[in-house]
């Protein structure tokens, strides 16, 4: 009898002695494999001037870079591409729907669903009525990020200017970011949501008075149908 | 020999080990139909040792990546290497369609083979993962935006999805930490997985024997397996293993370019993910989860059951079943696949993209075959080169005013021309054009600009309105031919240095009568004659220095002070602070370098150059030395 019970409790003994070693072991292996999850390389969460008001033309979205520092694991870029993207100015009158219509007004008789309200998310901060007559006192900007909700591809202008497209799965968005219900190929549009507005407005240097977009770069989460910044 | 083996066979006892090979019966006698199952081991095995021989060259980080890779192709030898791994991998992923057609043709998954078809079946999606962990891993353009779009529709999936997607990439985004991760997939674990299904697969094949072919004939008599089986699957395999050889020599593994996210890129999945990537243009919106998670679970799904449907189905229509799965599976996939392909076949736009990555990873190749690779990685190399960088600046920040286009139209082309054409600026034949009448108020020259009608255009129009005579007209245009020829020796082009030294003796006589009949200093300064703060500095016109200048400042005192500039921007009205320029230092030189045709060319390109002016650039311990081509 204590032969019986000698022999389990070396059996118990063996497999708590194995399940520990195991333990220790598999701990520093898992938490260094999955060590990238806790892993958030936050954007810059300030809003930084990426080009002069006077470059960006009226009415056309201008795709522009943001340069910024960026860390990759064990490298820091100091001067990189960290975002894209696209600002489209717009002189005082355009928010008026029946222009934004218009503007919007896509080639063919497709039915597409235009949208009929301006963007919401993009702020516009004009400071003091700038001097110069280029610069209307009204004039806007509007920031949406150039990577594309669906997948995370860069959306890119149409080849009829007319709204944006992501070439990886047809997604298609209006210019004030909102989808295109219907594809240019006349199927429901892959992307989840609208296009990622960033925090935009624009400021007056101080020595040089020229006006300067100021844009917050931010990542949001693909494939979700809310916007939600990383 | 066999004297040999008897004594390794005392001392090891090893004989009864080979005896299940030695011992392998083919129950229906030797067969075509079962050569794929051995081709594909071989296929395997080809992938596992050629793997091994890129991982002693291989190194997996941003900065090393996509050069150890260019490193390797460099040599024949490793070129072939890179060829063997690309090309059977893919070899591999067709063959195991095949093996799994065979194998529901000839009902091989009958008991008790259940576990042997479980385990075969579980290997595809490891083999096309264990791929597609394989393609991004030289850092290239193409294969990262790959990895990037799967992984984030793999994050798309519910609950799991993003954790997938993180580990995958190694954080938020593609970066060093994706390569070690992918690296450790490829390499470490993948190749675990695999070698455990195959354990299983393989000793179960040996365990159950091969399943008899079809009814037992009286001429199908049983034989052994060895050679009369081994011949024909060599045979195969041979035929397997010299395409994917011809493939490797004659083509190589393709490497597109460094991966940059300022390059251009319409990332799209490799064949054996086209049916996928077809089906999700009939799931879109809120049904996009059928196309990408629930047809291929369900595909895997369907197939592991397929023993149970098969017992459960009667005979004769089981036979249909499998025909039916094999051929409508064949066809569904193909037709999907061939839908994707021709869609992007007929799309100008994919096909220019295309062309572009093309030609960027052949440009990326020849820079880092001419020049090795800089410390901060390969992506450097075009980040680097005014060819390349030349016409995006151009484009982005010169474009909307001036073109830079050939006589043909060919280059870029301002869709509101208000400034000269500057395609093959600085060269005699764009200043002949400058310093002809008729032409300078013509678009390509000052004419949708105020100096249209400037005192420059007076200047002209008298000179040639007081030369009445044919003969003096004609004099006249061979004085403004030699002051152009010595205007474009100022630019100093690197191309034209030997033509320069040439033309010496016009070049002296064009200076003469710049400096002294003409009376061009009267306005403009050339060197130490004539003041600056009427017209543009003619000392080193087009030259480097001369066009840095321009571009950052025109209306300094050198260039059209005041109110003579025409609308052109500062482009660094503030060296002090780099950051609040339109341009930095290195986007001005590569602009700079671009407009007049200095880049880097190999010499077997006879278009090497956008502005009409091909030059070679040498590197000699770190200074740039031009040299002239002939």
């Amino acid at each position: 009898m204590p032969q019986l019970v000698r022999r389990s409790f070396l059996k118990w003994i063996s497999g708590a002695l194995a399940a520990g070693n195991a333990t220790v072991v598999s701990m520093p292996v898992l938490s260094s494999v999955f060590r990238s999850l806790g892993r958030h390389e936050r954007a810059q969460g300030s809003l930084q001037r990426v080009v002069r008001l006077n470059d960006l033309p009226t009415g056309r979205p201008v795709l522009v870079a943001i340069m910024g520092s960026r860390r990759d694991a064990w490298t820091l870029h100091s001067s990189d591409l960290i975002g894209r993207v696209w600002l489209m100015r717009r002189p005082a009158d355009s928010s008026d729907p029946a222009t934004s219509l218009s503007e919007n007004r896509l080639g063919g008789d497709s039915p597409i669903l235009l949208p009929d309200h301006p963007a919401d998310g993009a702020r516009r901060e004009i400071g003091p009525v700038p001097d110069g007559s280029r610069i209307g006192s009204k004039d806007s900007v509007t920031a949406l990020s150039a990577v594309c909700p669906h997948l995370g591809c860069t959306i890119q202008l149409a080849n009829d200017a007319k709204r944006y497209v992501c070439p990886c799965h047809h997604a298609a968005f209006a210019f004030d970011g909102q989808r295109i219900a219907v594809d240019q190929h006349g199927r429901p549009n892959n992307a989840p949501r609208r296009m990622d507005a960033m925090e935009c407005r624009l400021v007056q240097d101080e020595t040089s008075k020229e006006w300067w977009v100021e844009v917050k770069h931010e990542k949001f989460e693909t494939g979700a149908t809310a916007s939600a910044a990383i | 020999m066999r004297r040999f083996f008897d004594w390794l066979d005392a001392r090891t006892d090893y004989r009864p080990l080979l005896r299940p090979i030695r011992n392998r019966v083919l129950p229906s006698g030797p067969s075509w139909w079962l050569t794929s199952a051995s081709c594909l081991l071989w296929l395997f095995a080809i992938e596992l040792v050629t793997g091994l021989a890129l991982m002693a060259t291989y190194s997996p980080s941003m900065a090393s990546a996509w050069a150890s890779v260019h490193y390797i192709s460099q040599s024949t030898a490793g070129s072939m290497l890179r060829g063997l791994h690309y090309y059977t991998s893919h070899a591999l992923i067709l063959a195991f369609l095949v093996h799994v057609a065979r194998v529901v043709l000839t009902a091989a998954f009958r008991a008790p083979r259940e576990l042997i078809w479980v385990t075969g079946l579980l290997l595809i999606p490891l083999m096309i993962a264990w791929a597609v962990t394989g393609n991004p891993l030289s850092a290239n353009q193409k294969g990262m935006a790959q990895i990037e779009v799967e992984a984030n529709i793999l994050g798309s999936t519910p609950v799991v999805g993003p954790t997938i997607r993180r580990i995958l990439i190694g954080g938020d985004t593609p970066g060093n930490l994706t390569l070690t991760h992918l690296y450790f997939f490829h390499v470490g674990l993948f190749p675990m997985l695999a070698f455990a299904l195959l354990a299983v697969h393989i000793s179960q094949v040996y365990r159950h024997g091969l399943s008899p072919l079809g009814q037992p004939r009286v001429e199908r008599r049983a034989m052994p397996y060895w050679p009369h089986q081994t011949i024909r699957n060599l045979a195969v395999l041979s035929i397997v293993v010299g395409t994917v050889v011809l493939l490797s020599w004659r083509f190589g593994a393709p490497l597109d370019a460094p991966t940059d996210a300022n390059l251009p890129q319409m990332p799209r999945p490799e064949w054996y993910f086209r049916w996928l990537f077809e089906l999700r243009r009939y799931f879109t919106g809120q049904w996009e989860f059928v196309a990408t998670l629930v047809v291929p679970l369900v595909v895997l799904i369907y197939f592991l059951l397929l023993p149970i449907v098969d017992r459960i189905v009667s005979r004769r229509y089981a036979m249909l079943l499998r025909l039916l799965t094999v051929f409508v599976g064949i066809g569904i996939w193909g037709w999907l696949t061939f839908a994707s392909l021709a869609a992007d076949w007929n799309d100008a736009g994919y096909l220019a993209t295309q062309r572009t990555s093309r030609d960027l990873a052949t440009r990326a190749r020849l820079l880092a075959d001419a020049r090795s690779i800089p410390i901060e990685g390969a992506v450097a190399l075009l980040r680097n080169d005014p060819k390349t960088q030349g016409p995006l600046l151009f484009q982005r920040h010169c474009a909307s005013c001036h073109s830079h286009a050939d006589e043909q139209g060919q280059g870029i082309v301002s869709q509101q021309v208000s400034a000269p054409n500057l395609y093959g600026f600085g060269t005699p034949r764009w200043i002949a054009g400058l310093l002809d009448p008729d032409k300078l108020a013509l678009p390509n020259y000052f004419g949708n600009t105020k100096l249209a009608d400037g005192e420059m255009a007076g200047k002209l129009h008298e000179l040639f309105d007081a030369a009445v005579t044919d003969a003096e007209r004609a004099r006249l245009r061979e004085q403004m031919a030699l002051v152009a020829r010595a205007l474009a020796a100022e630019a100093r082009l690197p191309a034209s240095a030997a033509a320069d030294r040439r033309d010496a003796d016009q070049i002296a006589e064009g200076i003469e009568l710049m400096r002294a009949e003409l009376a061009c200093t009267d306005c403009h300064r050339h060197r130490d004659q004539g003041d600056l703060g009427s017209a543009p500095d003619l000392s080193g016109y087009g030259s480097r220095e001369w066009l840095a200048g321009m571009i950052s400042n025109p209306q300094h005192e050198r260039f059209y002070p005041g109110d003579r500039n025409d609308r052109m921007p500062a482009f660094v009205h503030d060296p002090q602070h780099p950051g609040q320029n339109i341009l930095n230092p290195r986007e001005l030189e590569l602009l700079v370098a671009w407009l007049r045709g200095e880049w880097y060319d190999d010499q077997r390109s006879s278009t090497g150059s956008a502005s009409g002016i091909a030059a070679e650039r040498i590197e000699v311990d770190g200074q740039p030395e031009m040299t002239a081509r002939h």
